[in-house]
């Protein structure tokens, strides 16, 4: 939550600094804090899930072929990139993300 | 501190302009500098103008980056080896000028912006030839035979560029504020699948789509030499060639802008050794991993307070989708 949060409150600064004064630059600040808002709303709608995993174990090729962990990895990077960019994900993830 | 009414930087840039009496007239901040300040700047002298563009370090920079004096020893090395790149003019060393060290060089016209260069054809002249254009300032880039003082810079030619560029990335990993287990099971994936060491050149490390300027003809410069450094050739290849810069034009595999064939075509006909397809296919998946872990650093700068902006924020969540991408093409079944 903190990280959508975040977003939120530099969207805010953003709006205030960037856009209010006006000049050349603002639409391109206005499109970048709606940008900032959606993510948001994205994240909040469905927070994602993180995987979690020995760094260490997966870099000494403990999780070499581990199926299990990728098909995590995967998942949880799938619920963030939809979060962060819908239209970055392969059309067959595309739409509800799942977990 | 201005660049314009400031005697000590005009009385500068009489000297390296060979321009007597000159003096600063006009200076615009241009945008598209993350880790650098850029300036359009015109220089007057009677009825002579010229136009030049200054660089000085940002407030904040990032891990791998050179300093502008580096950068400016690299330019000027490609520009002898027939680069296009905008003219070396001079750099300033003594900081209390503007402020900063910075370098100048001569204002070269063209449009950067990666998106808009992939959609707009109306750019960039004809794309295959665009493209082949493209590949042969790689390969003659990856031709440049330092000289001592540049060596000297660019320091040990690693033995085995692959495995240096998974460890570095761990590092950068490392000093980051969080785990990134997705990121880390591509590293992993790469050290596993890793080329064996084969030839070492200096590489640009950031050439791409959105780092070269084009016109209505054709390119115009290539820019971005901050992260220049001995490597894989097939690295610059597989930087350009991988789908994360390539914008909305996934299909055109030579950076949105043409066939990846083209740009081989190019690398070839300018003397470039051409790397077995699969080198390069490697380079992409480290292209990801590379961006994504560069996006984090700078999202990090936001998040650490060091200099809060939304743009850095926002582009600290691309890495997100790099990782989504990263994943399907390390899948155990492309082990």
């Amino acid at each position: 939550m903190t990280d959508a949060l975040d977003l939120i409150a530099a969207a805010e600064q953003a709006l205030r600094e960037d856009v209010a004064p006006g000049g050349p630059d603002a639409r391109y600040h206005a499109l970048l804090a709606a940008n900032a808002l959606a993510m948001a709303r994205r994240e909040l709608a469905r927070p994602p899930q993180d995987a979690t995993a020995d760094i260490a174990a997966i870099r000494a090729g403990a999780h070499d072929g581990d199926a299990g962990l990728h098909a995590a990895l995967l998942a949880a990077a799938r619920g963030r990139a939809w979060v962060a960019d819908p239209g970055s994900l392969d059309p067959a993830d595309q739409g509800v993300p799942q977990g | 501190m201005s660049l314009r009414d400031n005697p000590a930087l005009d009385a500068w840039l009489a000297g390296v302009l060979d321009l007597p009496g000159a003096r600063v007239t006009a200076a615009d901040k241009l945008s598209g500098g993350a880790i650098q300040e850029n300036w359009a700047v015109t220089v007057a002298a009677g009825a002579t103008t010229r136009r030049v563009v200054i660089r000085r370090d940002a407030p904040a920079t990032i891990a791998a980056s050179r300093s502008r004096a580096e950068e400016y020893a690299l330019i000027a090395a490609a520009h002898r080896a027939g680069v296009r790149v905008p003219q070396p003019l001079g750099f300033c060393d003594d900081p209390s000028v503007i402020g900063a060290p910075f370098a100048a060089m001569a204002w070269v016209g063209g449009t950067g912006y990666g998106p808009k260069v992939v959609r707009d054809t109306s750019l960039g002249g004809d794309r295959a030839a665009l493209g082949r254009e493209l590949g042969r300032q790689m390969a003659l880039i990856h031709a440049i035979d330092p000289d001592p003082a540049l060596a000297a810079i660019l320091g040990p030619r690693p033995a085995d560029p692959a495995l240096a560029a998974v460890a570095g990335l761990r590092g950068w990993l490392d000093a980051r504020p969080a785990p990134r287990p997705g990121l880390e099971w591509a590293l992993r994936w790469a050290e596993r699948h890793a080329p064996v060491p084969d030839r070492v050149t200096l590489t640009h490390q950031d050439f791409r789509t959105g780092n070269v300027l084009v016109d209505a003809q054709g390119l115009t410069a290539v820019l971005d030499w901050e992260f220049a450094a001995w490597s894989d050739p097939a690295c610059d290849l597989g930087w350009f060639c991988a789908r994360c810069w390539r914008f909305s034009r996934p299909d055109l595999e030579g950076g949105g802008i043409a066939a990846r064939a083209d740009v081989l075509a190019g690398y070839a006909d300018a003397g470039g050794v051409a790397p077995d397809p699969a080198r390069v296919r490697w380079w992409e998946v480290m292209a990801h991993a590379r961006w994504a872990v560069i996006a984090l650093q700078q999202g990090d700068r936001h998040a650490s307070g060091a200099e809060r902006s939304l743009h850095l924020a926002l582009t600290g969540r691309i890495a997100d989708t790099l990782e989504y991408q990263l994943l399907r093409m390390t899948a155990p079944e492309a082990a």
